[in-house]
């Protein structure tokens, strides 16, 4: 195989999802010649989104195809998101084998395609605060980050104008508030909540509508969201973002992209004599041929495993233990947050009232536990917080009745009671037994390495996970709900579609493997911007901090590239 | 029917007949008919079974039944695409059975059983799905028909239409009143 050294570009971005979008946007607006490699195929809305087709029309009406689904996407078919029309969004697992220990199972949930995971995202979008930045250094567990949030204020507002987010200002000091447009509402029984919560914990249990990257008033180019529901299927008015809808359309604008789909990124080539990245090398991911192609900057954004995976795959006499790994610590402290725990109930009333419309947004109860001296847990460190809803069911919680005839047809139609659901999102520590290798000799369809995962939940996740469920119980009861159902079983790890860690951001590059920049410590030109960088995990969803830091981080790069810093 | 007929009648207060079980025999071969190829997973002969037992199911009162969705379609699609052999075979062999007994009891085919004669008998199947417990009742035969049954019924256009339709916003305090059983 000879490599093909393509054209020189100015910067590389491995990925085209959330993170990449955005080092795409940014590295051409500031003029830079921009290539973004994409492991899979282009997306086109017009052919490839599917949010409007009917029930009637899907071959399983909503069933999915099971024998392919078993065949070929075992595990990303544990996925939320994942049905009979998105499924098309998830990777083939059959191709893209990873491994983990027996009985230790970790649900590795990817996406390959222009706009990556980032059509599939839950959306939620929640700014990080000093409670996460300080709290490795506090707990002394992990490493301290490099910023605190005021380093990263700025870059928030920065995105969130452009992304887009809806929800309601609190004033709360742990979950700041953001640049919003007007909140989605809560339905009646929501808002009924709400009340009972504030007359029975204060302002110590708050909750709210959920704070979301999907316009409720228009962008250019963009239509406020119109209800219809299933955003994993695509979303032909570009109302919730993604890197397909925003951030890359601007890029292209800029005319300074070069998008390149079916370019799987094998590793990034290093020059041992400048002590830079040179550049990266690809396998097509049709033909299999290698090629090269080459920058004087580099951003890694394939997704936090893909990314530590290249990094690790990128072995030289420099860096035989993958690159920008002088520390040791590439591959360690791999997080996820851990779900289900929580409960559900029945609220007796509005019998006469239901809802119209699919509101692709749920409740928030910003996390209550481990805020200060009056919130102290004993049992478990840092915290969690939920997310929910109130909802009656319908038609398919009597698929399994007795009887049948007019009786069981009547009831199709009529509407449950109202049901209110708690889910926890809990704060999962750094620790550096969760770890990603790359496997001595499986290969994926491409002949790259895979990894080996080695991760699952401490005893501190756990007892969270039991306070989640106590917790949600004891406020369904405060509100007056009845049949009060606790959940017991905690998620698996990385089902969260949270992963993050694995290349972490630290102040010192004997334990980290970024700076405070998302720059490798030993790489100038190398910078990772995706969820391997981060350092913990709070409990709120990652995404828009990905965002913040990538832009932030670019911002960083070029300033360096125009001072001939890089 | 047509499907803006179908539609009429759901939001109106006429009142449909309930298929007599030789119409219900003709809608079967209707349905049958309007194949694009002959039934996948199922004869001829099971065909007209599961068009009768899902109208028993969800029958057509003053809205349109089992029959009028062309569950019995989505059954076959089902069986023939989604389901492993085991299951298919299983469900087919239930069939099978309830066609056998009612030959025994009724000297004829359970399509062609009287309307009363038909839900005895499928009071039977339910019966014996209510006996087991966990997976085992729910891979029962008449168990997997009565899902697929209301799911096909459910999320067929006739059915579905109305309550998939796009309004274009979110009410979280619409008013709502239970249909009365009809």
């Amino acid at each position: 195989m000879t490599p093909l050294v393509d054209r020189d570009y100015d910067a590389i971005v491995v990925g085209s999802g959330i993170s990449g979008g955005w080092a795409a946007k940014e590295l051409t607006e500031h003029g830079l010649r921009t290539l973004v490699l994409e492991a899979g195929r282009d997306i086109i809305p017009e052919r490839d989104y599917k949010e409007h087709v009917p029930s009637w029309d899907m071959h399983f009406r909503g069933l999915g195809d099971r024998r392919a689904v078993e065949r070929r996407q075992q595990i990303q078919r544990h996925s939320v998101s994942f049905d009979e029309l998105s499924h098309v969004f998830w990777t083939d697992d059959v191709d893209n084998p990873y491994s983990t220990p027996a009985g230790r199972p970790f649900d590795w949930l990817r996406a390959r395609q222009v706009g990556g995971k980032s059509i599939i995202w839950g959306r939620q979008v929640y700014r990080w605060s000093d409670l996460d930045f300080e709290a490795n250094l506090r707990d002394r567990v992990g490493v301290d980050w490099p910023i605190r949030y005021a380093d990263i204020a700025p870059w928030y507002e920065y995105v969130e104008r452009f992304v887009g987010v809806s929800g309601e200002s609190l004033g709360l000091t742990h979950l700041p508030d953001g640049i919003f447009q007007p909140p989605m509402a809560m339905n009646v029984v929501e808002n009924a909540v709400r009340e009972r919560m504030r007359a029975h914990f204060g302002d110590e249990r708050l909750l709210t509508i959920g704070r979301v990257a999907i316009l409720t008033e228009g962008k250019p180019g963009r239509a406020p969201c119109h209800y219809c529901g299933p955003c994993q299927r695509g979303c032909i008015t570009r109302s919730y973002f993604s890197s397909l809808n925003s951030t890359l359309p601007a890029a292209r604008a800029t005319g300074k992209l070069t998008l390149r789909p079916f370019s799987v990124v094998h590793s990034v080539i290093y020059d041992a004599k400048r002590g830079r990245a040179a550049g990266v090398r690809v396998i097509d991911a049709h033909t299999h041929n290698a090629m090269e192609f080459r920058a004087p900057l580099v951003f890694l954004n394939a997704s936090a495993l893909e990314s530590v995976r290249i990094l690790l795959n990128s072995r030289s006499s420099s860096f035989p233990n993958g690159l920008a790994n002088g520390s040791g610590a590439l591959g360690l402290g791999v997080m996820d947050h851990i779900k289900w725990g929580g409960a559900n109930g029945l609220m007796p009333g509005w019998e006469d009232r239901r809802t119209l419309g699919n509101r692709p947004n749920g409740i928030l109860v910003p996390r209550f536990r481990n805020l200060g001296a009056s919130t102290k847990q004993t049992g478990f460190i840092r915290g969690y917080q939920f997310q929910g809803g109130a909802g009656r069911s319908g038609w398919r919680s009597h698929t399994r009745d007795a009887g049948f005839g007019a009786e069981l047809k009547a009831q199709l139609t009529r509407l449950g009671p109202w049901e209110m659901s708690f889910g926890g999102y809990g704060e999962c520590l750094p620790n550096d037994a969760n770890r990603v290798q790359l496997h001595p000799t499986q290969q994926d369809a491409w002949g790259i390495p895979t990894l080996h995962i080695t991760a699952g939940w401490s005893g501190n996740e756990l007892a969270m996970h039991r306070d989640m469920s106590d917790a949600a119980a004891e406020i369904l009861e405060a509100v007056g709900a009845t049949q009060i159902e606790k959940r017991s079983a905690p998620s698996v790890m990385g089902n969260a579609n949270h992963e993050m860690g694995g290349a972490r951001m630290g102040r010192d590059p004997r334990t980290s493997v970024l700076n405070a920049w998302n720059q490798a410590h030993e790489v100038p030109n190398l910078f990772v911007t995706d969820g391997a960088c981060m350092a913990s995990s709070s409990c709120q969803n990652p995404s828009i901090t990905y965002m913040a830091l990538t832009a932030r981080a670019v911002d960083h790069a070029v300033r360096l590239l125009k001072a001939r810093e890089l | 029917m047509d499907r803006r007929r179908a539609l009429e009648l759901l939001g109106s207060l006429a009142i449909l007949p309930a298929l007599s079980p030789s119409e219900l025999f003709d809608a079967g071969v209707r349905a049958h008919d309007r194949l694009a190829a002959k039934p996948r997973a199922l004869t001829d002969a099971q065909f007209a079974t599961v068009v009768a037992a899902a109208e028993q199911i969800i029958p057509r009162t003053q809205t349109p039944g089992a029959t009028d969705a062309n569950v019995a379609q989505f059954v076959d699609v089902m069986l023939a695409d989604w389901y492993s052999v085991p299951e298919r075979e299983r469900f087919v062999a239930g069939v099978d059975a309830l066609d056998r007994r009612a030959r025994q009891l009724h000297q004829a085919p359970f399509a062609r059983c009287t309307a009363d004669d038909q839900r005895a008998l499928l009071r039977d199947a339910d019966a014996e799905v209510a006996a087991l417990n966990g997976t085992a009742a729910s891979q029962h035969w008449f168990a997997t028909l009565k899902f697929l049954t209301v799911w096909g019924y459910c999320t067929s256009r006739l059915v579905a239409e109305s309550e998939e339709r796009l309004t274009g916003r979110y009410d979280g305090n619409a008013p709502y009143r239970a249909a009365n059983p009809s």
